[in-house]
This record gives C-alpha cells, sequence and structure tokens, in this order.
C-alpha cells in the first residue's frame, strides 16, 4: 500500500489520462505538487520501493514518452516529462532522487512557464506552428533552449550530472540498464522533437512574435540561476 | 497534348543556369510580357513569396530623406485618384508612415476581450475573405497543392517528404556532371527511359504517355491538369528550372546532348513516385478525395489550416481533444474575422479625420496594403530619378592635347572606382562597353579544352576562338597533368561512398595542415602554394580563319588520330599512313578494305567513335567557325570602337580590360564574374580585341570605312580582379623600348587608381580595415563575401562619359558609353545595347532584386548551409531544391538588406526619335521597357528635355539646361 501510494504521488501511473482533457494547465500543478508530496515522503520515511515499483514506473515512462511525441501543447509536455523520468526516482538512492526530481521539477516547471508565454502571446501553449523563436523572439528561444538541453539530458546541466553521479556511486544491474536506456532516450528525442519545431523551426510568418517581458526574463533568469546552482552542486559530487 | 499542357505552364518557372557559369537573371522572367505590378501581384500568389520589403523598410529610407515627401506624396495621390479617394489623402500618408508599420500591432488576442467588434463591418469583411464559404475556402487552400500534400495534411501522413527524397536523389544523380565516382548507368538513353530501367518500370510508353496514364489514375480533370503539373514544377522549382535550361539550350550544352532530360521526363518521374506512394492508400484519387473532403469539409478545412500554418495553436489543441470541428470552424472563422475587424477598428481610431463609414475605411485600408509596395518601391525609384538627373552633365570640355590612354572596361558596376579615379589622375580617359565587346566568341582554353561562350546568354557565338601555346609547354603540361591526376585521385577518394574513412585515416592530416594553414595563415599558404603550381606559357589566339584545305586536313586529322590509336590498341601493331586513310576512306565512302580489321571494330569505329560521312561533315562546319575572316574582324573593331564613340583622336594606348574575380571555396565565384560573358572571366574577348585591333590589314580596311587608327595606336589587353582591384595587362612585349617607358607611367598610374579604389571599398566591406585585408579576402577559404560584387547596383548610364565624370557613382552605375551623334539613322548601336547590356543589367538587377526581397523563395539562403550538388548547384543539407538566386552574403548584412532592391533605371542619353526607334527594334528589350522592368529616363540632350517612361508614355520631366542645337 505504501509502495504504490509513492508509485502513485511520484508520477508512476499515468493518471493524467482521467483529466488532462479538460485541465491540462492545471494537472501541471496537480502533478508538480503530488511529486512535492512524494519526495518529502520519501525523504522524510526514508522509504525504498522494489522492482514493481520501478517497472510499473518504467511503462508508464515508455507509454507518456509515446503520448509526448503525438503532443504539441507545452503545458501537456511540462508534466509529461515528470512522468517520462519517473523510473528513475524510484533506482536513485533517496538523496540523489530528491536532487534529481528538484532539478526536473524546476525544468518542467521553466517549460511550464513558456507554455504560458506562449498562450498570452499566441493564444495556445501549443507550439504547431510557432518556430524559429531563435530568430523572432531570441530571449524566450534562449531560456527554451536551456530547459530542453537539460530534459534531453546534455552534461553539464544538472539533469545530466546528477543522472550521471547516481550512475557512478550504485550498482548497477539490468533494471538500471534498462530504465536508463529508455528513459534517456524518451527524454532525449521528446526535447529535441520540442527543440527543432520551436527554437530552431521556420518562422510562422502569419505570427506577430513577441519576446519575454521583463517579468518573465527575471523568473526565468532565476530559475536558470537554481539550475546552475544543482548543476554546480551535482558538479562537485561527480568530482569527490 | 500533356506536352503542350506543360509548355503552357513552365514559363513560370525561372530559369537555372549550372552554377559553374552563373548566369543572373530575372527570377519572373516568364512574368516579362505583363506589367511589373501586376506580374508581381501574380507572382506573389503562385509562389507565395514576398515581392516588395516591407513598409518599415521604405520608412527608415523616407525618415533618411532617400525618399523624397513630394515624391511620395504624387505617388500616392495618383493610386488614390484612381480608386476615387484623393479626399483621404492626409489619412493614406499617415497610414502609410505610421501605420502600416506597426501593423501587425493592432492584432493581439488580447483586443478580444477589450474591444467589441462592429457587427456590421464582421459581416463585410466575411464576405471579402476567402472564409466567405466553405468551398472557395477549399479550393483556396488546396491551390497548388499537389495530392501527396492535400494527403499529408489531411491524413498527417508523412508523404511529401518520402516523394520528394526520391525525386531528388534520382535526379541529382542522373543530372551529376562527374562529382560523384560511381555514375548512374545508362543515362544516355535520357531521363525516363534510364529511369524505368532504375526503378525497373515496366511500361513501354514515353514519359508524355506515363503522364497521361497517371493522370488518369489520379483522376485529375481535363481543365485541371495544366494548373495540376504547375503544382508539381513549384514543388522544386529550382531543379524545374534547371532541366528547362538544359531542354532549351541543348545545342549548347555538353551534358544535355550526352545524357538528354526533359520536363517532360522529369513530370513522369514525379508522376511515377507520386503514384508509388498513393496507390496503396484508402483514398488514391481525386474522386474519392473530393468525397471524402465535401463529407468531412469543416474537419478537412482545419487539417488543411494547421497544415498551411493558418491554424493557431488553441485551435490545434481543440482538434487535438477532439471537440466537434463544425464548432472549432465556427469559432476560428469568427475570431479571425473579429479580429481583422477590431485591426480596422483600432486603426480607425488613430485616423480620426476619416468622414466614412468603417466598411468605407476598411475597403481604403485594402487598397492602400495592396499598393504601398508600389508606391514605395516608385517613390524610392523616382528620389534616385530626380537627384541625379540633375547631377549629370558638367562644364569639363575634351581635352586638346593628345590623350596617353583610353581605359576601356565592362559596363559593370565595379569598374567605376578605377575609371573615376584614373581619369583624375592626367591623360586618360575612359569606356565601359559590355564585356563580350560585342564579340560574342566560343572561347577553347589550350589546356582545359572546354568551350566558353563568350558572351551574353541570350546571344550564341558564330566564332570559335583557340589559345594555342607559342612557346615550349611539356614542363606546364606535365606538372598540370599531375596536379590534375592527384586532384582527381582525392577527389575521388573523398566522393566514393566506401573510401572516406580510409582515407581520412590514412591522409587526413595532410588536409589538417591545408585547413589550418588557409584558416590561420592564408597569404603565407597561398605564398607557399603558388610556387608549385605550374606557370602557364604564352599563349596566342587563332585570329585567322582557316583556309579549306587546313579544314579539311585538320578535319581528316581528327578522325585519322582516333582510328590510328583504337585500331592499334586492339591489332597491336602500327598502322601505316596508308592503311589508316584506308580504313577511313572505307568508314566514309564504303571503299574495299585492303587492312585486317575485325568487322566488330569497324562497326564500334562508326558508331561509339562516330567515324562517319555526317561526323566528318559536321567537324568540317565546326573548323569553318574558327577565327575570323578580315571581313569580320573589320566589323567586329568598326562596332566595337562606334559603340564606345571612339572613332577619332585615338590616344597612344587603348586598353581593354576585361574582368574576373578571384576567391576561395566560393561556389557563386562565377556570379562575381562577367556577365555579359555568361559568367565567365571576360580576358579572352578583350585580347582577341586587341590583336584585331593591332593588326595593319584591319586598319586599312578600316581606315577606307572611315575611321583612321594611327599607325602607332597600340591596343593592350587588361584583366581587372574584381576583388582585389587590380590590373594586369598581357602581350606588353609589342612594344618596342620607348613605348615600354610610356607604358610604365599608365602601368603606375592604373595601380594608384586601383589602390584608391581599394580605399574607397574598405569602407563598406565587412571586417576590413587595410588594402591588405582586400587581398586576403581573396584568399581566405572561409571567406563568405569576398567582395560585394554587383551588390547595390541600381542604375545604368548609357550616354557619353563627359556627363557622369565628376560624380563618384559609388560602384552602383552600368557605364555604358554610347554617343548618339555616331549611331546611324536606323539606331543600330542603341538597338544593339539595349538588346545585349541592357538586358543583362536588368537581369542582374532584378537577381538582386528578388533575392533581398525573399531570399527565401528567390535567393539561395545563407552559404553556410549550403552544399555543392552534382556541380549543377547547391542545396541545403542531403537534399533539397536547387538554389536559385544569390546567397543571403551577397544582398544583406547582418540580417537587414545591404542591396537597395529597386529596379533598374536607365538614365539613357538619346534624341527621343533615335531611343523610339531602338525600343521598337530590339525584341529583347522592347517589352522589358514597355511593362517597366526597368525604369527609362531618356535625356534627350538634342532637344533640351528630360522624360520619363511610365504607363507606356514619355513623360516630360524636366529641361536641360543646355541644348546643343
Amino acid at each position: 500500500m505504501k509502495e504504490f501510494l509513492m508509485v502513485l504521488l511520484l508520477a508512476g501511473l499515468p493518471y493524467y489520462v482521467f483529466f488532462e482533457k479538460k485541465f491540462s494547465e492545471k494537472f501541471f500543478y496537480v502533478s508538480f505538487f503530488l511529486i512535492l508530496v512524494g519526495l518529502s515522503l520519501l525523504w522524510f520515511f526514508n522509504l525504498q520501493c522494489n522492482y514493481v515499483c520501478i517497472f510499473i514506473a518504467l511503462a508508464t515512462s515508455i507509454f507518456t514518452t509515446y503520448k509526448a511525441i503525438k503532443t504539441t501543447n507545452l503545458y501537456k509536455l511540462s508534466y509529461y516529462f515528470l512522468f517520462i523520468n519517473s523510473p528513475v526516482y524510484f533506482l536513485f538512492s533517496i538523496k540523489y532522487s530528491v536532487y534529481f526530481i528538484i532539478s526536473l521539477l524546476i525544468t518542467s516547471l521553466g517549460l511550464f512557464l513558456i507554455g504560458k508565454y506562449y498562450e498570452r502571446n499566441y493564444g495556445s501553449p501549443n507550439f504547431y506552428g510557432i518556430g524559429g523563436l531563435a530568430l523572432q523572439a531570441p530571449i524566450a528561444g534562449l531560456f527554451l533552449r536551456i530547459y530542453l538541453i537539460t530534459l534531453a539530458l546534455y552534461p553539464p546541466f544538472p539533469n545530466a550530472v546528477l543522472l550521471f553521479n547516481s550512475m557512478l556511486k550504485s550498482e548497477l544491474d539490468i533494471v538500471w540498464y534498462t530504465v536508463v536506456v529508455v528513459f534517456f532516450f524518451g527524454n532525449f528525442f521528446v526535447a529535441m522533437r520540442i527543440l527543432t519545431n520551436t527554437v530552431f523551426g521556420k518562422p510562422n510568418k502569419n505570427v506577430f512574435y513577441i519576446d519575454f517581458n521583463v517579468r518573465e526574463k527575471l523568473i526565468h533568469t532565476l530559475l536558470n540561476i537554481t539550475l546552475l546552482v544543482i548543476g554546480i552542486y551535482g558538479l562537485k559530487e561527480v568530482l569527490q | 497534348m500533356i506536352k503542350e499542357k506543360l509548355e503552357y505552364v513552365q514559363g513560370i518557372i525561372p530559369h537555372y543556369w549550372p552554377i559553374t557559369t552563373f548566369i543572373h537573371h530575372n527570377p519572373l522572367k516568364g512574368f516579362e510580357k505583363r506589367k511589373f505590378k501586376e506580374a508581381l501581384k501574380i507572382a506573389k500568389d503562385i509562389f507565395d513569396a514576398k515581392v516588395y520589403m516591407d513598409s518599415e523598410y521604405y520608412v527608415s529610407l523616407y525618415k533618411d530623406g532617400k525618399i523624397k515627401q513630394h515624391l511620395l506624396e504624387e505617388n500616392l495621390l495618383n493610386v488614390l485618384q484612381e480608386h476615387n479617394l484623393s479626399k483621404y489623402f492626409h489619412e493614406a500618408r499617415t497610414f502609410l508612415i505610421e501605420i502600416s508599420p506597426r501593423w501587425e500591432s493592432y492584432r493581439s488576442y488580447k483586443y478580444l476581450n477589450e474591444i467589441t467588434p462592429e457587427e456590421k463591418l464582421v459581416k463585410f469583411l466575411k464576405t471579402q475573405s476567402m472564409y466567405k464559404d466553405l468551398d472557395s475556402l477549399v479550393e483556396s487552400l488546396t491551390k497548388f497543392m499537389t495530392f501527396y500534400e492535400i494527403y499529408d495534411a489531411i491524413f498527417d501522413t508523412n508523404l511529401k517528404e518520402l516523394i520528394e527524397k526520391e525525386i531528388i536523389e534520382y535526379i541529382s544523380r542522373f543530372l551529376d556532371q562527374e562529382q560523384t565516382t560511381l555514375s548512374m548507368y545508362q543515362r544516355n538513353l535520357g531521363m525516363f527511359n534510364t529511369f524505368k530501367y532504375y526503378e525497373g518500370v515496366d511500361f513501354s510508353g514515353n514519359a508524355e504517355e506515363y503522364i497521361q496514364k497517371a493522370l488518369d489514375e489520379l483522376k485529375v480533370d481535363e481543365n485541371s491538369t495544366p494548373e495540376y503539373l504547375l503544382a508539381h514544377l513549384l514543388k522544386q522549382a529550382g531543379w524545374a528550372g534547371f532541366i528547362k535550361y538544359r531542354e532549351e539550350d541543348k545545342d549548347y550544352y555538353y551534358w544535355q546532348q550526352e545524357y538528354p532530360a526533359s520536363l517532360i521526363d522529369y513530370m513522369a518521374v514525379r508522376m511515377f513516385y507520386e503514384q508509388k506512394y498513393i496507390r496503396k492508400l484508402p483514398i488514391n484519387n481525386f474522386n474519392d478525395l473530393n468525397k471524402y473532403i465535401e463529407d468531412n469539409k469543416e474537419y478537412v478545412i482545419l487539417k488543411l489550416l494547421k497544415y498551411k500554418n493558418l491554424l493557431p495553436p488553441k485551435y490545434i489543441d481543440m482538434l487535438e481533444n477532439g471537440e466537434d470541428v463544425s464548432d472549432i470552424l465556427h469559432k476560428f472563422i469568427l475570431e479571425k474575422i473579429e479580429l481583422d475587424a477590431i485591426q480596422i477598428q483600432l486603426i480607425k481610431n488613430e485616423l480620426i479625420t476619416f468622414e466614412g463609414d468603417l466598411i468605407e475605411f476598411a475597403k481604403f485600408v485594402k487598397i492602400l496594403r495592396e499598393e504601398e509596395g508600389y508606391i514605395w518601391l516608385k517613390s524610392l525609384e523616382d528620389s534616385y530619378i530626380e537627384t541625379y538627373i540633375n547631377e549629370f552633365f558638367s562644364s569639363s570640355k575634351a581635352p586638346k592635347e593628345r590623350l596617353l590612354a583610353s581605359l576601356v572596361m565592362c559596363i559593370d558596376v565595379r569598374s567605376e572606382t578605377i575609371r573615376r579615379f584614373l581619369e583624375r589622375i592626367g591623360p586618360y580617359e575612359t569606356y565601359g562597353i559590355a564585356g563580350f565587346l560585342r564579340m560574342p566568341i566560343t572561347f577553347i582554353e589550350f589546356d582545359t579544352g572546354h568551350e566558353l561562350f563568350l558572351c551574353p546568354a541570350v546571344i550564341r557565338p558564330d566564332n570559335v576562338i583557340f589559345e594555342l601555346p607559342k612557346e615550349e609547354h611539356k614542363e606546364y603540361m606535365a606538372k598540370k597533368g599531375f596536379t590534375k591526376t592527384l586532384k582527381k585521385v582525392l577527389s575521388d577518394l573523398k566522393n566514393n561512398p566506401y573510401t572516406p574513412f580510409i582515407t581520412v585515416e590514412a591522409i587526413g592530416w595532410l588536409f589538417g595542415i591545408n585547413l589550418f594553414g588557409k584558416t590561420f595563415f592564408p597569404k603565407q599558404v597561398e605564398n607557399f602554394f603558388s610556387k608549385f603550381r605550374p606557370k602557364k606559357p604564352k599563349t596566342t589566339y587563332t585570329i585567322d580563319k582557316l583556309s579549306p584545305e587546313e579544314i579539311e586536313i585538320y578535319a581528316k586529322k581528327l578522325h585519322f588520330k582516333i582510328i590510328r590509336e583504337v585500331v592499334e590498341a586492339k591489332i597491336k601493331r602500327s598502322l601505316s599512313e596508308d592503311e589508316v586513310i584506308n580504313i577511313w576512306e572505307h568508314l566514309l565512302y564504303g571503299k574495299r578494305l585492303d587492312v585486317d580489321v575485325p568487322s566488330e571494330l569497324i562497326q564500334a569505329l562508326k558508331t561509339k567513335y562516330n567515324i562517319t560521312l555526317e561526323d566528318y561533315q559536321y567537324q568540317k562546319e565546326k573548323l569553318s567557325q574558327v577565327g575570323f575572316s578580315l571581313d569580320e574582324q573589320v566589323i567586329y573593331l568598326e562596332n566595337f570602337l562606334k559603340t564606345i564613340g571612339l572613332v577619332k583622336n585615338f590616344p597612344k594606348f587603348v586598353l581593354i580590360v576585361g574582368h574576373g574575380s578571384k576567391s576561395d571555396n566560393n561556389p557563386f565565384e562565377s556570379a562575381l564574374d562577367c556577365g555579359a560573358c555568361g559568367g565567365n572571366v571576360s580576358f579572352p574577348n578583350a585580347r582577341a580585341m586587341c590583336m584585331i585591333g593591332n593588326r595593319k590589314e584591319v586598319r586599312d580596311k578600316l581606315r577606307e570605312r572611315g575611321i583612321d587608327i594611327p599607325d602607332d595606336v597600340k591596343f593592350i589587353p587588361g584583366l581587372h580582379t574584381t576583388t582585389t582591384d587590380e590590373i594586369n595587362f598581357y602581350d606588353t612585349e609589342i612594344l618596342d623600348e620607348d613605348e615600354q617607358i610610356l607604358f610604365q607611367k599608365v602601368v603606375d598610374d592604373v595601380n594608384f587608381a586601383s589602390s584608391r579604389s581599394r580605399e574607397e571599398r574598405i569602407k563598406t566591406l565587412p571586417h576590413t580595415k587595410t588594402e591588405e585585408d582586400i587581398f586576403i579576402k581573396s584568399i581566405d577559404w572561409s571567406e563568405p563575401r569576398p567582395e560585394w560584387g554587383l551588390s547595390k547596383n541600381f542604375a545604368a548610364y548609357v550616354g557619353k562619359r563627359e556627363s557622369t565624370k565628376h560624380l563618384s557613382l559609388s560602384n552602383r552605375f552600368f557605364l555604358v558609353s554610347y554617343d548618339w551623334r555616331i549611331d546611324d539613322e536606323k539606331a543600330s548601336i542603341l538597338t544593339a545595347i539595349l538588346s545585349g547590356p541592357l538586358i543583362v543589367g536588368e537581369w542582374i538587377n532584378m537577381e538582386h532584386y528578388f533575392s533581398t526581397v525573399d531570399n527565401e523563395k528567390f535567393g539561395a539562403g545563407s552559404k553556410v548551409y549550403h552544399n555543392i550538388v552534382g556541380k549543377v548547384g547547391v542545396f541545403y543539407g542531403n537534399y533539397s531544391d536547387l538554389k536559385i538566386g544569390l546567397p543571403t552574403q551577397t544582398v544583406l548584412l547582418e540580417d537587414k538588406p545591404y542591396h537597395e532592391p529597386i529596379r533598374l533605371i536607365v538614365f539613357l542619353e538619346a534624341p527621343l526619335e533615335l531611343a523610339l526607334k531602338a525600343a521598337k527594334n530590339s525584341e529583347l528589350a522592347n517589352p522589358v521597357i514597355v511593362n517597366e522592368w526597368v525604369r527609362l529616363v531618356l535625356i534627350d540632350e538634342k532637344n533640351g528635355k528630360i522624360y520619363k517612361f511610365e504607363d507606356g508614355d514619355f513623360k516630360l520631366i524636366s529641361e536641360l539646361k543646355h541644348c546643343i542645337i
């Protein structure tokens, strides 16, 4: 029961399928909050999950990767990433799980806020047909690029560093290999797909592009500073 | 039938010449029969392209004072008068200058919650838009779409990518000009026949029949066929344009003769791949597709809108969530129209003096939006016209003393600075004439053997000139042969699919030396490698015609050589002269064969090596084109001198200077060479003309025709390297000792003028501070912009140099020397100028115009992403359409236009009646002038008037201060 609760809280089950049709925006908050609760439980009660939890989360991860490839909605994508990465929460030791989850939550929040930016300026968080940010809205393009590269597990961004750190400091087995391969490629493909269609895609001449305002610049800069700090910590851990 | 339909639409596709002889051309050449403004409107829809700059661009020029206020107002008023809207002149002016640049800012979703759109206006706008009814919406959305594109849009498939990839893969391999080491087999069968072999197509008919069959299977109705064929051609307009060029120029294009291709073949290939992918689909013809569209109209419209990036993302979300399509479409259309209405309302709020109602205002705005591009463009052109017409003519008088030299350069804009500086130094005068010097030639360089057509692309030469060495050249040929072999081996290793890895492993470091050396020490590396380059021996040209006997001898020699090589290799013994003659006579005239040669070899000589009577006659005909008869030489020299107006007061030296460019790692290098010589270096024309000019017998004959060139006058050829502005002179050994001393002064002065010209160009070239930097640009392989080339060209001055020599024209004018007082009654010289240089200038200008206005559609994009394909052109990445125009580095600077896109303004110094005759006589120039693809300004010095050609008439715009009669 305890383990099932953890699987549910830490995005190991794709419960979003029941809500996302109507609440895609709000659902990000829900999943974000549930993961925070799960994270706290994980931390305070020092909970460990068994292989069954990992396999359930792995199945969720594969299913969500498929869903992520099918959608162009940034709200959905921001919580899909939380579900794609779920097997890792159970695989890592608690300490590294916590750091990884925090880093992932910040990155997903960044992506979600980019979705907000899309909605405010282009009418929807859907990025279909709104490409070429690198040219048309370079600051938004830059921040989006950082989030996506982080999600794609590129070193030295924190997600990748924390993953490699965990791999170096754990005893690896076949489950590790399977999970890492699945979630690594899942993250990479989905993030790269968004990157090519938003940042580097062809600008749409029917759209009037607007870049970040001051408030957005400030919020995203803070998020990036936090990511940087976690990244530095991660690097320090690796070097130890 | 199909052929006729294809011919009907293929004019729309721009020509594309191979990149090795880059021809600047008007991408809308097929539209030149229409008025410029009307043609652009049509082309905009067909190519889905921009045809004018954005209004911000023009407004910034207006604020800089380049567009004059009164001319903008005049042009605006003319348009308003056409539409009976002149009472709203002030509102229209405010709209153009203040509202239009901010057009998009009046259109925001946030206004939907703040402003209520007027119902009447919404209704009106809906009737005016493509959203007025669903049928016309489907029709307009599917215009110029192929079956597979519509299918992709509706069913989220990826057929277009698969189909286009296969098409490009096949045609790029078929049209390859020995870039690859593994050529396609059987290409001599022609594009479609080879294709059948390549794809194993079981179809016995020809390409036309295949297309008909495919169209029948697709159920394309008879009336829609031309449009459907056009839709296919537009998908890869660059490749289609190149095939069109090959097909139309087959007599002069080696690769077309060897491996024929045609648009019909290409279309059959396209149809094959389309059929290949759609045949197995549940919906695979237009009847079924149209039925599906009819049954699911709202859904299909939404999918088409999404495919074309016209559907805002929130509606994509609604589609994704499976909401009712009818609702989605209704909401989308309503919102779209409401946004339009709010935009109109907001703008009207800013133009409060507009008295009419909102509907009248909407009509007013629509007219202005449609007309503003042309209004701005014309105003910019008119501003330049007004600025310059009062600047021409100065009080400078012809010098009394004999000049030391006359410098004749190409009309190319890049010659202007050197000419200007040289004239200011001392006793010099300069002339401009199209680089081919009105002497079209086929030139065959001695160490390459390739034919170069040195004349504008619209002309075909009748005379052939061979370059022959006149000193020992065995060592040169050996070195050259070695270099060529080495290059070939490296190229084969690089381009073969199996060898690059091993090559890199084994000798990759050698390339590294070159790579780092050229990048960090380009000058030193260039100096080092230049030491190993073989020095070309002194050469001469075959200026004289061959006698009939010589023609016979050479034609036979060619056949004899082939027979000897082929037969001796087979029978392993030497043949005597008589035996070769016997075999030849047997082959050509069926005489008895006395030599023991296998019959299959005889057959091979006939079929494979073409030793036939027809070929013999053909070779004789070709040889008869070599050189010029004495009369031809006289006529060409006379034409040349009369065209530039140099018929008396000859200076000591007449310097005829051709031009070419020098750069490294630049596929577009030939675009920087002489446009009037078909994208080649124009030095051979200059040298041949000098050789003719120095002949005593030619001068004697010319004297009889009224042009007396004193015996001491020497014609000296030169080459202007436009990248570095250096001019080198050749054949100076004809000068005696005293003349050498005099000539050295000329060389020094020319070098000084070159240096001043470089100093002037430094100011415009980015990252260039010294003259040294300019030289490095010409050898730096990482330099995407070795020179600005013809960028910023905007006008041509056809007239006497005296009229412009006091002006600094900043390398922006084509300077064509012409003295109407020398022309005959038929205006022959002017007709020739309008038919050649004017057309070349217009093509160059239009190429720059469209490459600047919409580089994605009409240009070549950034050089950074280019890959050379088949040695015919460049494309993006591994496969894409052939890029047809100029790269961004030629027309843009830091993403902003460097070239100023306007039509060529032709200032023509000639009496009205003479200009009318010439324009009427010139079939090529007539439509270009009449339809205003160039802006003609006539300076009638004789009657003291200046006219502007507009709306089919010459309009008087100014009186000249002086008048010669």
